[in-house]
C-alpha cells in the first residue's frame, strides 16, 4: 500500500531527473539526427524512377537468436559479430542499389551491438550520401536484461541530400504502467525531405509501430500515421512512406498460430491479429500501396516480409510501402527466386523493394 | 509491484552513499573506542580503540561480504593520517544482478568468475580556520579473478569506476574532500574524485558530490544533495547528476 501510494514520487523523481539521468525522453515533435557519409559518392543528376528499398534490420542481429526470441539466448554481440551482420546487409545494399533505404531497428549506441554506429557504418560503405535518424528506444542505462545504454531507431538513407527531417512523436502504450512505459519503446514517424533532382516538396515517411498491445495504441499509432500522409498530401508533397507497422492487411488468410509460432519457451504469447482486420484499410483506401489488396488477397504467400524461423520460412505480411504517386513495380525480396537476393540469411524481416515514378 | 524502481534508486542512492556519507568518512578522523554510527545507505562502523576503525555494510555485505579497517596513524604534526584498507568478495553480489527481466543490471548469460577485491586509500587531513578541515586521498583498487571469465563492463555511472578493478585488475583515484559549517547546525561537503582507469576500455572519471549536512544532535546527520560525474564510458564520454541523501545515526 505504501508501495504503491509512492508510486507518483519515483516517477516524479524519475521524469523530473530524466536529463541528468537515464535521458528515456522525446519531445512531441524534434529534429532528426542528421549524418552524412565519410565520403560522397556521386548520385545521378536525373530521378524520374526512384528505387525504394525498405528493411528491419534487426540490430544487425542477423539470424541470432536473441532472448526475447523463441529459443534466444542470446544477449550482447561481439563487435565482430555486428560488423559480419551488417557486412551481409551491406553487400545486399551494394547489390542492390537503392537511392533511398529505409532502415527500421538500427542500432546507433547501444551495448547489445557493440557501440557501432550503424547509420554511419553503412553509410560509410555504401553508394548512399546522408542520412536522417530518430530514436524509439533511448536510454543511458536500462535496467532490465542487462542492456545497459541503448539507443536505436528508424534510419532513411538517401543518394540526395536531406534538407529537413523531424521526428513526430507517436501515441505512447497506456497499459503499461508508468515506470516500464518510462523505459519502453517509443515509436515515432521520420519524416525527411529529400532533394530529389528536378523534383521537390519528397518526403519520406518512415515508421515502425507497436508489436506488443491489448489496448489498441497500435491502432491509434496507424492512424496517427495516415493522417501524417493525409496531411503532406493535401500539402501537395510528394509521398514515399512505409516501415514496419506491424499489423496484417485485409485478406490474410492466417491471424494467429503462425507456422513459426513457438513451440517452447517463450518470453512472449504468440502473434494474433484477429480484431484488426480492417486497420490498414484507410491507409490502403487513401494511398497507393506497393502491394495491392487484391493480389494479396488472391495469395498471401509473396508478400510475407517476417518469420521468427529460417527453417519455415516467411510466414506473414508485416511490411508496406505506401505513396500518393506510383510504383512502377516492386516486391517483397525473399529469396533468389523473388527478388533476386538471398534474404532470409540477413534479418528476421525481407526487404520490400519498388521502383517510385517521380511525381512533378 | 515497484520492486524494479525502488531497486534501482536505493542502487543508486546506496552507490553514492558509499562515496561520502558518515561524519567521518572521506577524512583521517577516526572513532573513538565503542563508538557507532549507521545510515540508511552508509555503512554500519564502529571504533575499535587504538586509532582503528571497522565498517561493514550490513545489506550489502550479504550479498558482496566485505569489511574495512581504517586506521589512525600518530604523526604528530598537522597533518592528521589514516589509511583505510578493505576487502571484498563481489562476486555474488554481480551474480544477483545477472539476469533477466527488470532489474537486470548483467546480461543473463554473462559468466562471472570468483572475484576478490581491496580498496586501499591513504588520507591526510587538515584544518582550515575554525571549523573547516581539508581532506587529500589517494586511492588504489585491486582485483583478481579466479576462473573463467565473460562479463560485460557497466557503463554507468558510480558503478563502472568501482567495478573496473573487478574486471581490469586495478582503478586508482585521487581526491580532495572540503568538510564545514555553513551555519548553526548545518555543515558541507564537496568532495572532488578523479578516476583513472588503467588497464580498462574507457580509463578516467571525475567525480564532484556536494552535500549539505544537518545535525541537530551529536547523534544524527541528515544529509541531502548530488554528485554530478563526468566520465568516458566505452561509448563515449558523458555526464550525470545523480541526488545523494542519506539520513545517519551516531551513538
Amino acid at each position: 500500500m505504501i508501495q504503491r501510494a509512492l508510486w507518483p514520487l519515483w516517477l516524479l523523481l524519475l521524469t523530473g531527473c530524466d536529463a541528468l539521468m537515464f535521458r528515456t525522453g522525446f519531445d512531441d515533435v524534434e529534429d532528426a539526427v542528421m549524418y552524412t557519409a565519410d565520403s560522397l559518392t556521386d548520385a545521378p543528376d536525373t530521378a524520374d524512377e526512384v528505387l525504394v528499398i525498405n528493411h528491419n534490420i534487426k540490430y544487425g542481429g542477423g539470424r541470432l537468436l536473441f532472448f526475447w526470441e523463441c529459443g534466444g539466448t542470446r544477449y550482447n554481440m561481439t563487435e565482430t559479430e555486428v560488423k559480419r551482420h551488417l557486412d551481409a546487409v551491406i553487400d545486399f545494399i551494394n547489390e542492390t542499389e537503392p537511392d533511398i533505404l529505409m532502415l527500421q531497428e538500427v542500432d546507433v549506441l547501444s551495448q547489445r551491438s557493440a557501440y557501432i554506429d550503424q547509420v554511419q557504418y553503412i553509410l560509410d560503405r555504401t553508394h548512399l550520401n546522408h542520412g536522417a535518424y530518430a530514436s524509439q528506444h533511448k536510454s543511458d542505462f536500462l535496467p532490465s536484461d542487462g542492456m545497459g545504454k541503448m539507443d536505436f531507431g528508424n534510419a532513411t538513407l538517401s543518394r540526395w541530400p536531406i534538407t529537413e527531417a523531424t521526428r513526430y512523436a507517436l501515441p505512447l502504450v497506456e497499459e503499461y504502467p508508468a515506470y516500464y512505459q518510462y523505459f519502453y519503446l517509443k515509436r515515432h514517424i521520420l519524416d525527411a525531405t529529400v532533394k530529389l533532382p528536378g523534383h521537390s516538396n519528397v518526403h519520406v515517411v518512415n515508421t515502425h509501430l507497436e508489436a506488443f498491445s491489448d489496448d489498441g495504441t497500435k491502432r491509434k499509432q496507424i492512424d496517427r500515421f495516415h493522417a501524417h500522409l493525409a496531411d503532406l498530401d493535401s500539402e501537395g508533397a510528394h509521398i514515399i512512406a512505409g516501415g514496419d507497422l506491424n499489423s496484417l492487411p485485409a485478406g490474410s488468410v492466417v491471424l494467429k498460430e503462425f507456422a513459426d509460432e513457438c513451440t517452447g519457451e517463450s518470453r512472449f504469447e504468440g502473434d494474433n491479429y484477429e480484431g484488426e482486420e480492417d486497420w490498414l484499410d484507410e491507409l490502403f483506401a487513401d494511398f497507393t500501396s506497393l502491394m495491392p489488396i487484391e493480389a494479396y488477397a488472391e495469395d498471401n504467400g509473396p508478400w510475407h516480409s517476417y518469420t521468427g524461423d529460417t527453417e519455415v520460412g516467411w510466414t506473414r505480411t508485416l511490411d508496406y510501402l505506401f505513396t500518393n504517386g506510383t510504383w512502377l513495380e516492386g516486391e517483397v525480396m525473399q529469396s533468389e527466386e523473388q527478388g533476386g537476393y538471398e534474404t532470409l540469411p540477413l534479418s528476421d524481416h525481407a526487404p520490400v523493394r519498388a521502383v517510385w515514378e517521380a511525381g512533378q | 509491484m515497484n520492486a524494479f524502481i525502488c531497486t534501482l534508486l536505493a542502487g543508486l542512492f546506496s552507490s553514492t552513499a558509499f562515496a561520502g556519507a558518515g561524519a567521518s568518512h572521506g577524512t583521517a578522523e577516526v572513532f573513538e573506542k565503542g563508538e557507532w554510527e549507521v545510515g540508511l545507505y552508509a555503512p554500519l562502523r564502529r571504533g575499535m580503540g587504538k586509532g582503528i576503525e571497522l565498517s561493514i555494510h550490513p545489506l550489502v555485505a550479504i550479498r558482496s561480504p566485505h569489511i574495512a579497517l581504517k586506521k589512525a596513524w600518530n604523526t604528530g604534526g598537522e597533518w592528521r593520517i589514516a589509511t583505510r584498507h578493505s576487502l571484498m568478495h563481489p562476486t555474488p553480489l554481480l551474480r544477483s544482478l545477472a539476469r533477466e527481466g527488470t532489474g537486470g543490471i548483467i546480461v543473463a548469460d554473462a559468466v562471472i568468475p570468483a572475484i576478490v577485491a581491496s580498496d586501499n586509500r591513504f588520507i591526510a587531513s587538515h584544518d582550515v580556520g575554525e571549523s573547516s578541515t581539508i581532506s587529500v586521498s589517494a586511492r588504489v583498487m585491486l582485483g583478481v579473478e579466479f576462473g573463467e571469465s565473460s562479463w560485460p563492463s557497466i557503463d554507468m555511472p558510480l558503478s563502472y569506476t568501482r567495478t573496473a578493478a573487478y574486471r581490469d585488475g586495478v582503478a586508482t583515484a585521487l581526491g580532495a574532500q572540503l568538510d564545514g559549517k555553513v551555519v548553526g547546525t548545518l555543515h558541507y561537503r564537496v568532495d572532488v574524485d578523479g578516476w583513472v582507469l588503467p588497464n580498462s576500455e574507457a580509463q578516467w572519471a571525475s567525480e564532484v558530490k556536494t552535500t549539505l549536512h544537518w545535525r541537530p544532535t551529536d547523534g544524527f546527520t541528515a544529509q541531502a544533495g548530488a554528485t554530478a560525474v563526468v566520465a568516458e564510458y566505452p561509448y563515449g564520454n558523458n555526464w550525470h547528476v545523480l541526488p545523494a541523501f542519506d539520513l545517519i545515526f551516531r551513538w
